[in-house]
């Protein structure tokens, strides 16, 4: 067992396990990440009966998955189903709250309501994706300098739609906030945070590109 | 010195010789060998349920509490290391596992014992009745704003405590010197006079095996290092790269997925389910008659939720399909009226003789507002993981009460509860929706029926309509004022009561008083939603000693504050606010300043709100907030909770409204429930006071002001007095500000 993780077995229980830590502070449940996929996302009718469903290919964070899709089904559902990618999240299925914002070719969309077939031949980028190699992106530096997240649902959603503006408008007004991320509902209501958030980013990012740094943005 | 394996730990007798737990003994036995085995890697010390210590030095803190977004993980972990002297950077915290050994009985104390001063709150008997009282109830909640005040004040911090005393007496006893004569500094034991230092974990074992103080000494804040210090919070990095794993996240090997609908109209059973039409839709595997409600499982949660739509289903009836919200409206009135008439009142609070003051008042003051139905709507949809194996069933989910989600299932299935094991996950969103096992119950059903773990998802449809909700209420006042404008009687009724008692109670000077309340059940079941009952009796009352203000002819503030005398940390809140918002400084055309103050969960919070209406919408532009909760152990984090509250407080009281239509639920999802956005979001300031009262909640005491700060500020924009609430639902245009509406 790592140092630092903890394990909780009870009696008759295989490998059940919780895991809080510091470094790196995260909850996993260990058992529970490596997935059949094969196993899970065969199609079966309620008789039984094998059913052959459309293979799509979906670039996800520039990988390719090739997928046994109906291909209505909303992308969101087979990014976190059949990619294994949960960062996304549900929220309303109905383009109202923006948990689901994940990029297509660079622009913010709600994945609850885009079906996979649209998403064919394009570059989808969920929050998995937009950390680059080394460090964090300067907006996802900004959130943890600036303690935006409280539940922290909603902020896959935040953080993709912060990205999209910054990488189009690397200096946005209030007015230009409001307007990019307003489709994005925050319940614990962390605007004033998200707000600050955006323009310590859009400022590391010019700070950055001024003394001809490599940027994280 | 030599390492130890968790068992040689166990067979050495230390838990078994009496590990100590707030001065009751861990007993022998299986049991003792069960708890360390639920906390304990090999090689690390427990000493007590809420803080071991690992060979390289690092301390955990065992967390009984869930994260919401409130950041008790990490407040918490502040205060137990700020006792121990330890080094922050060597703090890690894990969440206590869901079982009965970890039932939080602070939570409880806090809970039964309410205000009341024990000669210590650490009387073995007192804790050991706690204890055991607290385990059968299944409590590990997290909910009343419980976890800094209770958890941390009468447990954490006493764990951290009593920790490091028995680590300075182990080190003592080695080096042949007074414990008097040692400290501790950042996780070393220093002995300043002979230059020994040793890192706790040195004495770790050694000091497990003394008996740890009942009462040890706590620190005064002045000598506190890490509470009242800014450290960023736990959970915040895996909240920003997606990795943070909440229930909906849980993925299994051959993990399948369901949704459910439950009867619209609340309380009704399934009738009848037709199945043809869904009979050859791709990837459907089963569908389930739950009694009152019927699930779909498939192979993923899409194609559940078309199956789903799809069915046909029908539903029984109970009488409750002709009850409209106006029903609901005219009943509480009718049943406030008629305990008037039969002199039937339950009384909350009175003293005085509030007849005689009106009789004799030179002005006589009288109100009604009403509040609706709302809806906690967190941003995670209610769902829950449940896999049946090995007689044996495990749950994935997020939950505010972990022991008694896990207890309510065994129940349901009819197993012993050590046979459940519930795996809490970060809450996207609590506000008291996840105190409500529905979901789990369901999930453990639905496993039941399937031979492969399955995830259930309710759609957001299915958790707005069958929430447990805030309830609607009337509240109607009366006030005698005398000459000078002086209220000199309070009368007030309302309908539904239900808790903390407290909340229609006013910290005003007013020697009359008479608060009572109507019984008026309704069929739309209850919960707890953020503050509870003070949600809608701020609103009531701080709306109308504003409107007795103004009908004395005085500033809301200054009445207000003349009002305060007996009632200091009320005032002081109350003038911080005043004074940070320039209060009294004009403001433009169409802009309105409005003003609170209300006390929740022991702690004091003044808002005052600055609304700007523009062609009839209402933004609020600003929110300053004072607030005193003894002392803001986590400053940040206080701030963090007052903007939540007041965001949270302004979306219901701009637009949520739960309506009942034809027996259900009206509502649906966000676009006819709407939320506050970006761009009506308002500037937040806080300020702290640390009084040095005890200290109280953080989680709900920002939302309950805001509601009437709102209206106090939109009646000093338009002169328009908002008596019930939500605001969208009254017209602010120009023209229907042609005469004033006042009190
Ligand atoms: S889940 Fe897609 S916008 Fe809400
Ligand atoms: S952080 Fe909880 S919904 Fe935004």
């Amino acid at each position: 067992m790592r140092a630092g993780h903890f394990s909780l077995k009870l009696p008759g229980l295989s490998a059940s396990t919780i895991i809080m830590t510091r470094l790196p502070r995260i909850l996993v449940w260990s058992n529970v990440l490596s997935i059949n996929r094969a196993a899970q996302f065969r199609r079966v009718l309620p008789g039984g009966k094998q059913r052959i469903g459309k293979m799509i290919n979906l670039k996800i964070n520039g990988e390719t998955h090739e997928l046994d899709v109906d291909p209505t089904t909303p992308l969101l559902w087979v990014i976190r189903e059949q990619a294994g990618l949960t960062g996304t999240k549900f929220g309303c299925g109905i383009a109202q709250c923006g948990a689901c914002t994940v990029h297509l070719d660079g622009s913010p969309v709600r994945s609850c309501v885009v079906p996979a077939q649209a998403a064919v031949g394009k570059d989808i980028m969920t929050i998995e994706g937009i950390k680059p190699g080394h460090g964090l992106h300067a907006v996802q530096q900004a959130w943890i300098d600036e303690q935006v997240p409280q539940c922290g649902y909603c902020q896959s959603g935040q953080i993709m739609s912060a990205v999209a503006l910054l990488a189009a408008n690397p200096s946005p007004s209030d007015q230009d906030i409001d307007a990019a991320m307003s489709g994005i509902v925050c319940r614990c209501g962390t605007y004033p945070r998200i707000r600050r958030g955006i323009k310590r980013a859009a400022a590391a990012m010019s700070n950055a590109s001024n003394n001809g740094e490599k940027v994280n943005g | 010195m030599g390492k130890w394996t968790r068992r040689a730990f166990i067979s050495a007798g230390v838990l078994a010789g009496g590990v100590v737990v707030f001065g009751i003994a861990i007993r022998p036995g299986d049991r003792s060998d069960k708890v360390a085995g639920l906390i304990a890697n090999d090689e690390e010390t427990v000493f007590n349920v809420w803080v071991k210590i690992a060979p390289d030095n690092r301390v955990t803190a065992i967390i009984p509490h869930a994260d919401m977004g409130q950041g008790v993980h990490t407040t918490l972990a502040m205060m137990l290391a700020d006792e121990m002297d330890a080094d922050w950077d060597l703090i890690e915290f894990m969440e206590a596992p869901a079982h009965k050994e970890f039932a939080n009985y602070a939570l409880a104390k806090g809970y039964a014992a309410g205000d009341v001063d024990f000669p210590s709150w650490l009387v073995d008997t007192v804790d050991g009745f706690f204890l055991t009282a607290t385990k059968a109830m299944n409590l590990q909640i997290t909910g009343g704003s419980t976890s800094v005040p209770t958890t941390g004040q009468v447990g954490m911090r006493v764990a951290g405590a009593a920790t490091k005393a028995v680590l300075l007496q182990a080190a003592a006893n080695a080096w042949d010197v007074p414990a008097s004569e040692l400290k501790a500094q950042k996780s070393i034991i220093v002995h300043e006079a002979s230059s020994k230092r040793a890192p706790f974990a040195e004495f770790a074992r050694a000091a497990a095996e003394l008996s740890q103080p009942a009462k040890p000494s706590l620190k005064t804040p002045d000598e506190y290092t890490i509470m009242g210090t800014d450290v960023q919070r736990f959970d915040v990095p895996p909240k920003v790269d997606g990795s943070a794993k909440f229930g909906i996240d849980a993925q299994l090997p051959g993990m399948k997925y369901a949704t459910v609908k439950a009867s619209p109209v609340f309380g009704t059973l399934v009738k009848s389910i037709d199945n043809s039409s869904i009979q050859d839709m791709a990837g459907v595997r089963k569908v389930i008659n739950l009694g009152d409600a019927v699930a779909v499982v498939a192979d993923g949660y899409w194609q559940a939720k078309k199956a789903l739509d799809r069915l046909d289903v029908e539903f029984e009836q109970n009488g409750n399909e002709s009850v409209e919200q106006s029903d609901i409206f005219s009943q509480f009135a009718t049943d406030m009226d008629r305990v008037v008439a039969n002199g039937d009142e339950i009384t909350d609070f009175s003293q005085g003789d509030t007849n005689l003051a009106l009789t004799s008042a030179d002005a006589v003051v009288e109100a009604e507002y009403r509040v609706p139905y709302l809806a906690h709507a967190p941003m995670e949809p209610m769902n829950c993981t449940a896999w049946i194996h090995d007689d044996v069933c495990e749950l994935w989910t997020g939950t505010q009460n972990p022991l008694g989600f896990a207890a309510e299932v065994a129940d349901t299935l009819e197993m012993d509860i050590s046979k459940v094991q519930l795996h809490n996950g970060y809450l996207g969103g609590g506000f008291g929706r996840r105190a409500f096992a529905d979901y789990t119950i369901q999930a453990a059903r639905i496993a039941a029926e399937v031979p492969y773990p399955v995830k259930l998802i309710w759609s957001r449809e299915e958790d707005m309509r069958h929430d447990h909700y805030r309830q609607a209420s009337i509240s109607r006042f009366k006030a005698a004022l005398d000459s000078s404008g002086k209220p000199t009687a309070w009368v007030n009724q309302y309908v539904e009561k239900y808790d903390p008692e407290e909340a229609p109670h006013i910290p005003y000077s007013i020697d009359n008083q008479f608060i009572h309340y109507a019984e008026s059940k309704t069929h739309v079941p209850w919960g707890f939603w953020r503050s509870v009952d003070h949600s809608l009796h701020a609103f009531f009352t701080e709306s109308f000693i504003d409107e007795i203000a103004f009908r004395a002819g005085k500033d809301p503030y200054q009445y207000r504050h003349d009002l305060l005398e007996n009632a200091p940390r009320f005032r002081d809140v109350l003038d911080l606010a005043a004074e940070k918002s320039n209060w009294g400084e004009p403001l433009p055309e169409n802009w309105g300043r409005g003003i609170a103050v209300h006390k929740s969960f022991g702690t004091v919070v003044s808002q005052v709100v600055e609304v700007e209406i523009v062609d009839g919408q209402v933004f609020p532009r600003r929110a300053i907030c004072a607030v005193d909760a003894g002392f803001a152990m986590h400053p940040d984090g206080i701030k963090a909770q007052m903007e939540s509250g007041i965001i949270y407080g302004l979306t219901a009281a701009l637009y949520s409204d739960i309506s009942i239509r034809r027996g259900a639920v009206a509502q649906s999802n966000f676009h006819d429930y709407q939320m506050l956005r970006m761009d009506k979001s308002p500037e937040i300031e806080t300020y702290i006071i640390n009084s040095g009262a005890r200290v109280g909640g953080a989680g709900e005491p920002g939302t309950p002001a805001i509601a009437p700060a709102l209206v106090n500020a939109i009646f000093n924009a338009t002169g328009k007095r908002i008596r019930e609430l939500p605001v969208r639902l009254h017209d602010l245009t120009r023209e229907d500000l042609g005469s004033k509406d006042v009190a």
